[in-house]
């Protein structure tokens, strides 16, 4: 039980290289030319037992990049490097990030997890179960992409592209997390699991808003862990912004029942389609249901 | 690739293959029989090491990150203040010094008390649900942390 060598898989084929680029020029130019070589971050995902790493001919670490390592606030956003571990973002404190996104970051696996796990990290691996990719989709982020040749940026909405897959061309490497910094005076996270904190969750919901004078001015809601990417839909929001509350039964019916349209959930060993179907509409319509009791009820 | 790092205070320069994790490192070339490996995946906390003060699963960790940083193993805190209240702690309430847990729940409490000279309960459970304890009962523990922190900043 305790021996390594029994445990851990024998490592196979050839001993493999690793570059670690200490600047960005550095790492685009060694991507264009190897673009086959696996971009590691924090190697949570890519665990060296596991087969990503093993499998692996060329690794290039992208923790030594200085670029990728910064966080800039300005009046308007964050940009949030996403070779960053998740507890240096965390440190940055509760009031300098948004508190959708705090709340996020801190549901990512354990503290010394997160002292290794990057939040570029987390986007890259395109996981449907990912929290903070959830709160990203509701604050509306964008992606900066490079490649050696210019870059260009992508919001998050359309960085994952299914379950494991990524929006990310051949020799384009994420160089840039770029989080609007609005007013909201609500914002709730929360994350469902059937099998405790250790399992992935069954579902993900993420809303923020602006309400004042009894009517909402703004609001967003994303759903993570349901489909195979997150879901955040305008068309649903969109009827809400500029309505009085309290909301009405007839009102609160019909952005449920547009949500369960949208709905074509995973199929897991963690939790069933139809629980994660029924899930996500009952957690939006408790999110809406709380609105009307704005400003009684606080988030 | 040549891995150069201080590790329990000692400078070392030692020959590691690229995907080798720090976990096999320390075990099979250093020795450090404290340092296992169960889950594999982060989870059991068993391999838990503390990378430049900070708790880290080494099985995650490719040994190539630990190049130009200070690795601690429970080994290393032999002089340490706080493993020695600990100790004592666990000898006095005839708490089993189990070699699956408790090299771990010592290290991400010293983690703890170097950052945070008065831990709160709440910090205290966060830092011990790190490891999965099925020996001594996380409760004990809890009481071993805030009473070592209260004895040593008094």
């Amino acid at each position: 039980m305790g021996d390594a060598r029994r445990q851990t898989p024998v490592q196979s084929g050839r001993p493999g290289k690793i570059h670690r680029p200490q600047h960005l020029n550095e790492l685009l130019a060694l991507y264009s030319r190897f673009p086959d070589a696996l971009l590691l971050a924090g190697a949570t995902g890519a665990t060296p037992a596991g087969e990503a790493l093993q499998g692996a001919e060329r690794i290039i670490d992208l923790t030594t990049v200085q670029e990728l390592k910064r966080i800039r606030r300005t009046d308007r956003f964050m940009d949030i490097g996403p070779a960053l571990t998740i507890s240096r973002i965390l440190s940055t404190g509760r009031h300098v990030i948004p508190r959708v996104l705090y709340d996020a970051l801190r549901s990512v696996g354990s503290p010394s997890l997160r002292n290794c796990a990057t939040l570029g990290g987390n986007l890259a691996l395109a996981s449907p179960y990912s929290c903070p990719m959830t709160a990203l989709l509701a604050l509306e982020s964008r992606l900066e992409l490079r490649t050696t040749s210019g870059s260009r940026w992508l919001p998050v909405s359309r960085f994952a592209a299914g379950h494991g897959k990524t929006s990310l061309r051949r020799g384009e490497v994420l160089t840039s997390i770029r989080v609007p910094l609005a007013e909201w005076n609500l914002g709730v996270f929360k994350r469902v699991c059937t099998r405790g904190e250790l399992a992935a969750p069954a579902v993900i919901f993420c809303g923020i808003g602006r309400l004042a004078k009894q009517e909402i001015q703004d609001l967003r809601f994303a759903i993570g862990a349901v489909n195979p990417t997150g879901i955040r839909d305008r068309r649903i929001e969109t009827p809400l912004v500029g309505q009085k509350l309290p909301l009405s039964g007839r009102e609160i019916d019909g952005v449920c029942a547009q949500l369960g349209e949208l709905i074509e959930p995973v199929s897991d060993p963690f939790s069933t389609p139809e629980y994660r179907r029924i899930t996500a509409v009952r957690v939006l319509r408790w999110f809406i249901e709380e609105l009307n009791r704005y400003p009684v009820y606080s988030f | 690739m040549l891995l150069r790092c201080t590790i329990n205070g000692e400078e070392k320069s030692l020959e590691v293959p690229p995907r080798k994790s720090l976990l096999r490192v320390l075990r099979e070339d250093l020795g450090l029989k404290s340092v296992r490996g169960d889950c594999h995946s982060g989870v059991c906390g068993s391999c838990l090491v503390l990378l430049d003060g900070d708790p880290v699963h080494s099985c995650l960790v490719p040994a190539f990150r630990a190049e130009d940083t200070v690795v601690t193993t429970v080994e290393g805190l032999a002089r340490s203040r706080v493993y020695g209240a600990l100790r004592s702690f666990l000898s006095e309430n005839r708490l089993p010094y189990c070699p699956y847990c408790t090299p771990g729940l010592l290290l991400v409490v010293t983690a703890l008390l170097q950052k945070n000279r008065n831990p709160n309960a709440a910090d205290i459970r966060e830092a011990l649900s790190e490891i999965l304890c099925s020996c001594k009962g996380y409760s004990t523990f809890q009481d071993a942390v805030l009473q070592t922190s209260r004895n040593r900043f008094r």
